[in-house]
């Protein structure tokens, strides 16, 4: 563009560059560009991984991609452990513990050395997003796997799987042909679990397909994580220096306050609460709790249709509780209610075939960072929850002898 | 941004390359006819597109017509439709409802009953083309009898959403062209121009996410910084609409068409009234052709330009947006303009202030940056 008229420089770049060799670089940068890609793809981009923060998540405008996390996955346990891949959302990726009082690493210790778990929650993920898709597609790779993900109990109508944020990956997942194919239930209903409904063409499957095949997500991570960013961001501090290498980012968890300034919003959250007990469990004629038939078809749905069967028994489903501090000002009948969603979820869940443990009976105020995140106390005690049933499980899929079903090794 | 979209991308992926590959110029005004509708029904979809489909047709066969009287009341229909779908709720509220409150309130909610979520896709640009080229042709230019190059002049894809605004009297000769042969020089500049459309896309959406984080803390930046943040508004309108200009003039280029410029640097301007021949080049002299020349322009003397000048901007604004600080905006510019023509000739102190303004070419611009 020149002062004059905004096309003669350009026409004078142009005429000075022969068409025919612009055309062949532009196809040979796309080829290369590609090439290059597959080799990022094939990197383990997250050097010494704990879990996803901030800014290596979408929140972050970090996409990880599907060879990013399977490559992770790939790198941390090479060598034939039992996987325990943790999927769910932010409760699971540890929220309110510091990386290095993370639950899954408590996990992992009580688990010990037969096992390898890889925390690969989202912030805000269901539990067929993001770890679910890594899981199905490495199970074949990994025979001895237990997938572990977290769910609402069944206080909620809307479909409690398949997020818009995570949809990226579920569409790369699905260009990879990998995905598990003998999911049961009709195509009607498995569109809002899955988010794929009919829109082949939707924006988010034309860039998980072109990510896909082009590998420009693996390579757009590789120098953004290990060279320079793009994306301007205020998560990252101060945010004028959006630019430097994600790898140069910490994963920061801000100090827990104290229990009086820790419970915020609480009359609003009381009030949620109760209009979600008022909205999905109701007596029986014979005075006998019932979740609503609008809620519990739902919650039935979603779980019946959201893994093939025989993955179902690989994996865990977690129902938390919320924190003491608000559940305790229920009234007892109330109170009640709260705990029937929890038993039934979990009934519901293992008679779908899914191996379920509801967390929270045993914590108190100070297990809890807010409503519904956990202190690193909090996470230890979930650990030691989870773990003799992750082993219970490992032996009866026949990954461990049933000498090794009891306790710590 | 209707450009940066994968779907986009599949589209032009599969459009452009049949385009080139195919040399008949029959089958080549057919495919890209087939693209451009393509590319409108999938962004606009049927309730944007039938809209369009009624006034450009209405819009053709009143321009054979050539009968200066229907040629007025088409131009009529054609502002009609754009204050129907973009301005009826705020003329209803805000002007109407100073006169009559009641039948006001009754008229906006039947509108937002009548009227769709949004307006039609490009309404603006669709309207502005129509009214160009059936007030051409009231004028005795000849208007186009191929209703395939009509079509063409009215759904072309790369200036479909937000222009530039053409003129069909270049268009059509530059369409044929394309249609004839592509010039491979033509495609490589038309790529250049595309990629640096979207590098400047690239860099408006940076300074977006910036000022979303930095506007509502106004008050507790430094002054450099407060600076910062008004270059930052500043560039952010500049390459988010410069950006998409280039793309769409660049993927005309890539078809050996040529589309008129729409931006030429418009921060070096020393007066308002270069930064007006320089910013949204195809609306201001859109502007000045339909609305400022045919009030009158400058040929009854200073007032009336001025006022001719102050209702010609005062459109512009509402153009922008349907609220009232877009017009207040407009008109702010119309009095800039009216003084930046007038001060000169004003009794005693015009000629030294002309004389003493050519020598100060720095303040020049410095008051101009800081008017716009």
């Amino acid at each position: 563009m020149s002062r004059d008229s905004p096309i003669p420089l350009l026409e004078k770049l142009a005429s000075r560059l022969s068409p025919v060799s612009v055309l062949v670089g532009i196809a040979a940068g796309f080829a290369l560009m590609m090439l290059a890609g597959r080799w990022a793809g094939k990197q383990n981009l997250f050097g010494n991984y704990q879990r996803n923060y901030p800014l290596i998540s979408p929140e972050g405008y970090f996409y990880p991609s599907l060879d990013n996390l399977t490559e992770l996955v790939s790198h941390v346990e090479p060598k034939g452990k039992i996987l325990v891949l943790v999927g769910g959302n932010s409760v699971l990726l540890g929220v309110g513990q510091k990386k290095e009082q993370l639950w899954t690493k408590e996990l992992q210790s009580l688990l010990g050395p037969d096992f390898a778990v890889v925390n690969l929650a989202f912030r805000g993920a269901y539990m067929t997003d993001m770890g679910a898709l890594v899981a199905q597609i490495l199970s074949k790779k990994y025979n001895r796997l237990i997938y572990v993900a977290n769910e609402q109990a069944p206080m909620q109508m809307e479909p409690s799987t398949g997020s818009k944020t995570y949809e990226y990956l579920r569409w790369q997942a699905e260009a990879s042909g990998k995905l598990l194919k003998d999911t049961p239930g009709l195509e009607e209903v498995k569109k809002p679990v899955t988010n794929l409904g009919s829109e082949m063409l939707s924006e988010a499957a034309l860039r998980g397909y072109f990510d896909y095949w082009s590998h420009g997500s693996d390579l757009w991570n590789y120098i953004g994580y290990n060279h320079l960013f793009t994306v301007f961001n205020f998560l990252k501090y101060p945010p004028e220096r959006f630019f430097e290498p994600r790898r140069n980012s910490e994963d920061q968890e801000p100090d827990i306050p104290p229990i009086p300034e820790r419970f915020t919003f609480r009359e609003q959250s009381m009030k949620i609460l109760r209009s979600i007990l008022q909205f999905s469990v109701e007596k029986d004629a014979n005075g006998e709790f019932r979740i609503k038939p609008a809620v519990s078809d739902a919650f039935v749905r979603d779980a019946k249709v959201a893994f093939p069967d025989w993955f179902k028994s690989k994996t865990m489903i977690l129902l938390a509780y919320d924190a003491p501090y608000f559940a305790n000002q229920l009234s007892k009948d109330e109170h009640a209610a709260y705990e029937f969603a929890f038993t039934q979820g979990k009934s519901w869940l293992q008679k779908s075939g899914y191996h379920s443990v509801v967390i929270g009976p045993d914590l108190n105020d100070e297990d809890f960072a807010d409503r519904d995140h956990l202190t690193a106390s909090g996470g230890q005690k979930m650990a030691r929850d989870v773990a003799p049933e992750i082993r219970a499980m490992a032996v009866q899929l026949r990954y461990l002898p049933v000498t090794s079903a009891a306790g710590n090794p | 941004m209707i450009f940066a979209t994968y779907w986009f991308f599949a589209f032009a992926a599969l459009f452009l390359p049949v385009y080139w590959l195919l040399r008949h110029r029959s089958a080549r005004l057919i495919w890209l006819l087939f693209g451009c509708a393509t590319f409108h029904a999938h962004y606009a979809e049927p309730a944007g597109v039938l809209p369009i489909i009624v006034i450009g047709v209405i819009t053709y066969f009143v321009g054979l017509s050539r009968n200066r009287t229907v040629c007025l009341f088409a131009i009529v229909l054609c502002v009609g439709a754009l204050c129907f779908y973009k301005y009826s709720i705020f003329f209803l509220n805000n002007v109407f409802g100073q006169v009559n409150p009641a039948a006001a309130k009754i008229g906006s909610e039947w509108a937002k009953g009548v009227l769709p979520q949004a307006p039609p896709l490009g309404i603006s640009f669709f309207a502005f083309e129509f009214v160009h080229y059936l007030y051409d042709v009231r004028e005795g230019t000849l208007p186009l009898r191929n209703f395939l190059h009509f079509t063409a002049f009215s759904i072309y894809f790369p200036s479909l959403v937000a222009g530039p605004i053409k003129r069909y009297e270049q268009f059509i000769p530059s369409l044929k062209d394309g249609l004839r042969s592509v010039n491979a020089q033509d495609v490589v500049i038309g790529i250049i121009q595309v990629a640096f459309g979207y590098l400047k896309k690239v860099v408006a959406d940076n300074l977006t996410l910036y000022l979303d984080v930095y506007q509502d803390r106004f008050a507790d930046l430094h002054l450099n910084q407060r600076w910062f943040l008004f270059s930052a508004i500043a560039f952010r309108i500049l390459f988010d609409f410069s950006g998409y200009s280039d793309i769409a003039i660049g993927l005309a280029r890539m078809m050996g068409v040529r589309l008129p410029p729409n931006f030429n640097w418009p921060y070096i301007a020393t007066s308002i009234q270069t930064f007006w021949q320089r910013w949204h080049m195809s609306l201001s002299s859109w502007i000045r052709d339909y609305v400022y020349i045919p009030l009158g322009g400058s040929r009854h003397g200073q007032i009336r330009r001025i006022l001719n000048g102050l209702i010609a901007f005062g459109l512009c604004g509402l153009w922008h947006g349907a609220a009232w600080n877009f017009v207040i905006w407009g008109l702010y510019h119309g009095v800039g303009l009216a003084v930046c023509a007038s001060y000169r000739h004003l009794p005693w102190t015009g000629r030294t202030l002309e004389h003493a303004v050519s020598k100060l070419k720095p303040i020049n611009w410095i008051v101009t940056q800081t008017f716009v």
